[in-house]
C-alpha cells in the first residue's frame, strides 16, 4: 500500500479550530501576537506508519476585529525567495504548480489559539530550485477569504487581503538535481518535447488544427510556473521551438529517433512520460489512430525506456476515446507489440490485452463500447496470426 | 399449487422449464409447440406479438421498425427501440418476451410461484438489475438469477449424477453471448471455480459474418449492392445451419446462387472463435488448471452445433466435446433446478423436494469488488484515483474483507463512499463500475489521517453488505447490494401491450 492510502475526497469541510477562544468573552485572554512554528508529524498522529509530513501550526491573537471568513495559506519558497514547486494538483496554487496548502477556516471572531493549532502541511513531495540539504521557508498566510489576495509563485504583489503572515524556516533534503539546476537541460528537454509532439502530429504530413491546438494549450501549461521575463523567454523558446520544427517536419528533417535518444539522455522521467502523454493526446486529437503515429509512440516509449505498463495505459486511454474505425491499424503498433518478443511473450501480452479490454467492453459507456470490441477483435487476429505460424503457415 | 419456473432469457431465443413430478426439470413448449421461443417483438393489428412470427418480421430487415430483436445485448443500456411508431426499452421488450414465456406455461401447468432468470456470466450488476427490472414487469416473482454456464453445469450435474466426478468446462455460446465456467462435481455437489464471459459473441454474429461475405461475393458476380431484402438474416441463419452439415451451400441471392464454402464461412468467423479460445484459456488460468485437468466439455447453446466450434474446444482443451443434452435447454433446465434449490421448497411435492435436496451448490464471486481511493504513482511523482479490490474474483461465498483508509485533508468533513464492481484486477477506475455512491459527513475540528473501516460482506444468496465507518466517530454508511434486487421504473406497464 503506498503512503497515502486515502478515501477520495468529496469537498474540503471547515477546519474551525478547537483552540479557538473569543478575545471578548475569555476571562484570561493570551497576550502573546500570532506566532507560527513548523513541527514534524505523522499524518495520522495515532498511526505510526503514517507518512511523515511537516504541519505548520500557530498560536496567539488574531489581527483582526471583526467576525471574518479566513483562509489560512501556506507557500514554500527556497533561500533565493523562488518558489517549491509540487507535483501534486491539490497542493498547487490555481495557476501554478508552486506549493500551496489551503485550509479554510470559516467565519471566525475575533480571538486566537491558545495552543499551536495545526493550520497547514507540507507534503514530503517538493521539487526546489536546487537540489542537497538546504533551508527553505513556509510563509504561512491568514486571508480574507472574501477578499483574497492574489498568490502567485508563493508571492503577492500587495498586502490587500493579508491579515496576517509569517515567515518560518526548515530544513530541507532534496535528493536530485532542482528545478533551476535541470534548468540548461529542462529547456533543452522542453524544446524537444516540442519538436517530437510535432513530429508525430506531423507524421501524416500536415499539422491538424485540433494538434496544433493539444500543443499550444500544452506550452501554457508549461509556462504557467513562471512570471516576467522567465515566462516571455519560456514563451518564446516554445514559440521558436514550435516553429522550426514545423519548418524542418515539412521538409522531412526531423529525425524523431534522434530527438528521441537526446530526450532520453537530458530529460528527467516526468519529462519523458509527459512528452509520450502529450503525443498520445495528439494522436487522439482528430480522432483516427494513424497507424504511422502509433508506431512512433511506441518507438519513442522504446527510445525513452520508460515503464511499458504506464505506456499501455496512456496508449488504452488514447484508444478508447477515438470514435473512427481502428481496422486501418497495424493491430502490432496498436497493441504495443514488440516484433522481437518471442512468441510466449507476444502470447502473454495478448492475453492480457484481452482481459483489459473484453472488461472495458462492459465497462465504458454505451458510445464508447464498439471500440472496445473492435481491440479485441484485433486482439485476437493478432492471436491467430500466431496460431498459424506455429503451424508453420503464412 | 404455484410451479417454481426456470427461464433462460437468450438474445435470440429463451426457453421456460418446470420441474415434472418426479422433481426433473422439463422444458415446458410455447403455444406453437416450439421448446424454444425466439426472443422477438413485433406489432400485428395492434397487438404485440412474442416469438416466431416476430422473428420472421424482423430478420426480414431489422432496420425496418416493424420488429425488434437482440435486445438483450442493450439491457441496462438507454436505446430505444420503435416497434411501429411506438418507443420501448430493452428492459420493456425482455419484459414482452418474459411474459409470454410465463403466459404460455401457465396455460399448461396453472399458477406460477418462483422464478430464476438466466443471465451471461459477464453481465454487470447493471444489466442484471434491468433483467431483474423486466422479471418484475412481466408479473414473474423471481428472487434470484443464475449465471447461464452455471445453470448449464448444474443441470448436467444433476442429469448425470452417477458418472461426474472431477472437474469440468462448461462452454455456453448461444445467439449473443459466450460463456465459459469451470466446475468441479461430486455427484449432486457442484462448485464454480471460475466463470467468464464475453458479451457480444454468438450465432447472431455468425450470421453477419456470413451475410457479409454472401454480400461480397454477390457484388463480385453481379456487380450490384446486396441489400437486406435480397438475402435477409433469415436466409442467412438458414444457410448458416446447413453449412453446419454440408462443406458448401449456394445461397440464393435474387436471381444469383452464391456459392459460399465451409471454409470461407470459417475464416469470416476465426477471430470470434479465438476470442472464445483466448476466454477459455484465461479462464483455465484463474482456476489454476491445465487441460489436461478437465475430464469432459460440455457443451450448451445453439452455437456449439457449428463444427468450428467443436473443433476448437478440443484444439483448447485436447479433448472433444460432450454432447448430452439438448445445448438449446439445458440452461433453462438448470434454472428451475436452482429456482427449486433456492426457493421455498414447501411449494414442492414429496418427490421433487427428495429429487431437488440431493443438491449441493457451492458459488463463488463473479467479478472483483471494491471503492475507489487517491493513492500516489511513484513512477510518474503524482497522485492518481484507483480502484482498490476488497473482494477477489472466485472468492468462495460466503466472505467478507475489510480494509482501512485515511482522510487526506485537515478539517476534511466528507468522504465519497463508493462500492465498484470490475471484471479485472486493476487499479485503473476505467475497468470499475461503480454500483453504490454516498457521501458520508465527517465530524468537524479533526486533522487528516482518521481512519476510515470499509467492510464488504457477501453472503451466499448474492447479497453484499457494505460499511463504511468512521472509526473515531463511530458514524457509518451501509449498502446492501442485490444481485437480486429489481429496480422500480416509469416504463410501459406491461399489460399495456399484452393482448392475449
Amino acid at each position: 500500500m503506498e503512503p497515502w492510502g486515502i478515501i477520495i475526497i468529496a469537498g474540503i469541510g471547515i477546519w474551525v479550530l478547537k483552540q479557538i477562544f473569543n478575545n471578548q468573552n475569555d476571562e484570561s485572554p493570551a497576550v502573546e501576537l500570532l506566532t507560527a512554528r513548523i513541527s514534524e508529524r505523522r499524518l495520522n498522529e495515532n498511526e505510526s506508519k503514517s507518512p511523515l509530513i511537516k504541519a505548520v501550526e500557530a498560536k496567539g491573537l488574531f489581527p483582526h476585529t471583526r467576525r471574518t471568513n479566513i483562509n489560512f495559506i501556506v507557500s514554500v519558497l527556497d533561500g533565493n525567495e523562488k518558489p517549491v514547486l509540487c507535483p501534486i494538483e491539490k497542493f498547487q496554487e490555481s495557476e501554478t504548480i508552486a506549493y500551496q496548502c489551503t485550509t479554510h477556516a470559516g467565519h471566525l471572531e475575533p480571538g486566537g489559539f491558545r495552543n499551536w493549532a495545526r493550520l497547514g502541511v507540507i507534503i514530503p513531495v517538493l521539487i526546489p530550485p536546487r537540489g542537497g540539504n538546504q533551508k527553505l521557508s513556509a510563509i504561512l498566510r491568514m486571508v480574507d477569504a472574501d477578499n483574497p489576495p492574489k498568490i502567485y509563485a508563493g508571492k503577492t504583489a500587495s498586502n490587500a487581503g493579508i491579515l496576517w503572515e509569517e515567515k518560518i524556516y526548515f530544513q530541507w533534503k532534496y535528493k536530485g538535481k532542482g528545478y533551476e539546476e535541470h534548468a540548461e537541460h529542462r529547456n533543452e528537454a522542453r524544446a524537444l518535447s516540442v519538436k517530437i509532439a510535432v513530429a508525430v502530429a506531423m507524421a501524416d504530413g500536415s499539422l491538424d488544427n485540433a494538434e496544433g491546438h493539444v500543443i499550444k494549450n500544452w506550452i501554457g501549461r508549461e509556462i504557467s510556473p513562471y512570471d516576467g521575463e522567465k515566462r516571455e523567454r519560456m514563451r518564446d523558446l516554445y514559440n521558436n521551438t514550435l516553429r522550426e520544427s514545423y519548418s524542418l517536419a515539412k521538409q522531412e528533417k526531423l529525425d524523431i529517433e534522434k530527438l528521441a535518444r537526446r530526450l532520453d539522455e537530458i530529460g528527467e522521467k516526468s519529462v519523458k512520460y509527459e512528452t509520450v502523454e502529450l503525443c498520445y493526446d495528439i494522436m487522439s486529437a482528430d480522432g483516427v489512430a494513424h497507424n504511422a503515429e502509433m508506431e512512433i509512440l511506441n518507438r519513442i516509449g522504446e527510445i525513452l525506456k520508460l515503464d511499458m505498463q504506464e505506456i499501455g495505459k496512456m496508449r488504452d486511454n488514447a484508444i478508447t476515446g477515438l470514435d473512427t474505425n481502428l481496422t486501418e491499424n497495424d493491430a502490432q503498433n496498436l497493441l504495443g507489440i514488440n516484433p522481437a518478443w518471442s512468441r510466449e511473450e507476444k502470447e502473454k501480452h495478448l492475453r492480457a490485452a484481452f482481459k483489459k479490454w473484453n472488461a472495458r467492453a462492459t465497462s465504458l459507456p454505451d458510445d464508447k463500447r464498439d471500440n472496445a470490441r473492435h481491440m479485441l477483435d484485433l486482439i485476437a487476429q493478432e492471436q491467430r496470426k500466431i496460431n498459424r505460424e506455429e503451424m508453420g503457415g503464412g | 399449487m404455484t410451479h417454481f419456473v426456470g427461464i433462460d432469457l437468450g438474445t435470440t431465443f429463451s426457453a421456460l422449464s418446470v420441474l415434472d413430478e418426479t422433481g426433473r426439470p422439463k422444458i415446458i413448449h410455447n403455444k406453437d409447440g416450439q421448446n424454444i421461443t425466439p426472443s422477438c417483438v413485433t406489432e400485428i393489428d395492434g397487438e404485440y406479438v412474442v416469438g416466431e412470427e416476430a422473428r420472421k418480421t424482423w430478420c426480414s430487415d431489422p432496420e425496418s421498425g416493424e420488429a425488434a430483436a437482440r435486445f438483450k445485448r442493450d439491457i441496462e443500456t438507454d436505446k430505444i427501440y420503435n416497434i411501429n411508431g411506438k418507443n420501448f426499452t430493452p428492459t420493456e421488450l425482455s419484459a414482452l418476451v418474459l411474459k409470454k414465456l410465463a403466459q404460455d406455461a401457465m396455460a399448461q401447468i396453472g399458477e406460477i410461484g418462483e422464478a430464476v432468470v438466466t443471465v451471461p456470466a459477464n453481465f454487470g450488476n447493471s444489466a442484471r438489475e434491468a433483467t431483474m427490472s423486466a422479471a418484475k414487469k412481466a408479473g414473474l416473482n423471481v428472487r434470484f438469477i443464475i449465471n447461464e454456464p452455471t445453470a448449464a453445469a448444474l443441470y448436467y450435474a444433476f442429469k448425470e449424477a452417477n458418472e461426474m466426478n472431477g472437474v469440468y468446462a462448461v462452454y455456453d455460446l448461444g445467439g449473443g453471448t459466450f460463456d465459459i465456467s469451470i466446475i468441479r462435481v461430486s455427484g449432486y455437489n457442484v462448485e464454480v471455480m471460475a466463470t467468464n464471459g464475453i458479451r457480444h459473441l454468438g450465432g447472431d454474429d455468425f450470421d453477419r459474418a456470413l451475410r457479409k461475405i454472401v454480400g461480397k461475393k454477390y457484388q463480385q458476380q453481379s456487380g450490384e449492392s446486396m441489400e437486406i431484402s435480397d438475402y435477409d438474416f433469415n436466409g442467412a441463419e438458414e444457410d448458416k445451419k446447413s453449412l453446419s452439415n454440408r462443406q458448401k451451400i449456394r445461397a440464393k441471392v435474387n436471381r444469383e446462387l452464391i456459392e459460399i464454402t465451409r471454409g470461407e464461412f470459417e475464416e469470416a468467423i476465426s477471430s470470434m472463435i479465438t476470442q472464445a479460445e483466448m476466454m477459455c484459456a484465461e479462464t483455465m488460468e484463474e482456476a489454476k488448471l491445465a487441460p489436461s485437468d478437465i475430464r469432459e466439455v460440455l457443451l450448451a447453446g445453439g452455437s456449439t452445433r457449428i463444427p468450428m466450434v467443436k473443433e476448437s474446444v478440443k484444439r483448447v482443451f485436447g479433448k472433444e466435446p460432450v454432447f448430452r443434452a439438448n445445448v438449446d435447454e439445458v440452461v433453462s433446465m438448470g434454472a428451475i433446478l436452482y429456482a427449486a434449490y433456492k426457493g421455498d421448497q414447501s411449494q414442492l411435492s414429496a418427490l421433487q423436494k427428495q429429487s431437488v435436496q440431493q443438491i449441493e451448490f457451492k458459488e463463488r464471486t463473479a467479478k472483483y469488488y471494491g471503492t475507489l481511493c487517491i493513492g500516489s504513482d511513484e513512477e510518474r511523482q503524482r497522485t492518481v484515483k484507483k480502484n482498490d479490490i476488497l473482494i477477489k474474483k472466485n472468492t468462495a461465498l460466503p466472505c467478507s474483507a475489510t480494509q482501512s483508509y485515511y482522510t487526506i485533508v485537515d478539517g476534511q468533513e466528507h468522504i465519497l463512499c463508493d462500492v465498484t464492481e470490475s471484471a479485472i484486477d486493476d487499479p485503473d477506475p476505467n475497468y470499475a463500475d461503480i454500483q453504490w455512491a454516498e457521501e458520508m459527513e465527517l465530524p468537524p475540528n479533526r486533522p487528516a489521517g482518521r481512519e476510515i473501516k470499509v467492510t464488504f460482506t457477501y453472503n451466499i444468496n448474492q447479497i453484499m453488505e457494505c460499511v463504511f465507518e468512521d472509526v473515531e466517530s463511530g458514524r457509518t454508511k451501509k449498502a446492501s447490494l442485490s444481485m437480486v434486487q429489481a429496480k422500480d421504473d416509469d416504463g410501459h406497464g406491461i399489460e399495456e401491450f399484452i393482448v392475449e
